[in-house]
């Protein structure tokens, strides 16, 4: 299961949707809003998700992540609009027999999920103007 | 020959702001994405180089040689930044 959200991330509620008796692993990555990139004082960010296709790439990834590895379930979430420091930005959980496969999976999908998922993320400075950055280093777009 | 056809295009982010809006119907000669995209690269000085853009028609993802048809639903997704 992986959804958009609009509304801070509810981690419990996700949390309590990877319980499972055959689970000796529960492994989870939280993304959170920090306040610097490459130099620069970050106040805020904003996501903008295309909903549709973000949904279908992520239940791809998710699908991808059980046959490469030997997990029980995959839970995740991403958030859109404004973000501020510390707010959880993306959430994802992974429960496996063993905690081997936990942590491989749980990489997988986030390092999948930020270089698949049609998810573009502007950075608001304290000192200077927005951009839109991307997940490759030196690629950002500045705004016109 | 080609076809005129009707077009749903959205756009988000940079896109978006380049052209002040978030969807329009386009009736274009296009025949593939690609040239749908130098189309509105000239129309709203989009970067010409596509090189690190995908497209996406009927949220899925295409080649930028794929084929446009009528009613499409065409997204142009720039350098993404997930997480």
């Amino acid at each position: 299961m992986f959804r958009v959200s609009n509304v801070p991330i509810d981690t419990d509620l996700l949390s309590k949707q990877l319980i499972n008796s055959s689970a000796g692993a529960f492994v989870c990555f939280e993304g959170r809003v920090r306040n610097h990139n490459e130099g620069s004082e970050v106040a805020s960010l904003e996501y903008e998700v295309y909903e549709g296709l973000a949904a279908k790439e992520a239940l791809r990834i998710v699908e991808e992540a059980k046959e490469k590895f030997d997990i029980l379930d995959v839970v995740g979430a991403h958030r859109q609009g404004h973000l501020e420091i510390g707010d959880i930005a993306v959430w994802i959980g992974v429960i496996a027999s063993h905690r081997g496969p936990a942590f491989s999976a749980c990489r997988y999908v986030i390092d999948e999920i930020k270089h698949r998922l049609p998810v573009w993320k502007k950075e608001h400075y304290k000192d200077k103007a927005p951009r839109w950055v991307s997940c490759h280093e030196g690629e950002g777009h500045e705004i016109r | 020959m080609k076809k005129l056809k009707e077009l749903n295009v959205h756009y988000y982010a940079v896109l978006r702001e380049m052209t002040g809006k978030s969807e329009e119907d386009i009736e274009s000669f296009a025949a593939t994405p690609g040239e749908l995209y130098k189309d509105l690269a000239g129309k709203y000085g989009f970067p010409l180089n596509s090189r690190g853009i995908r497209v996406s028609i009927n949220e899925e993802f295409q080649g930028m040689d794929a084929t446009l048809c009528s009613g499409d639903c065409v997204v142009f997704i720039t350098p993404v930044a997930g997480g």
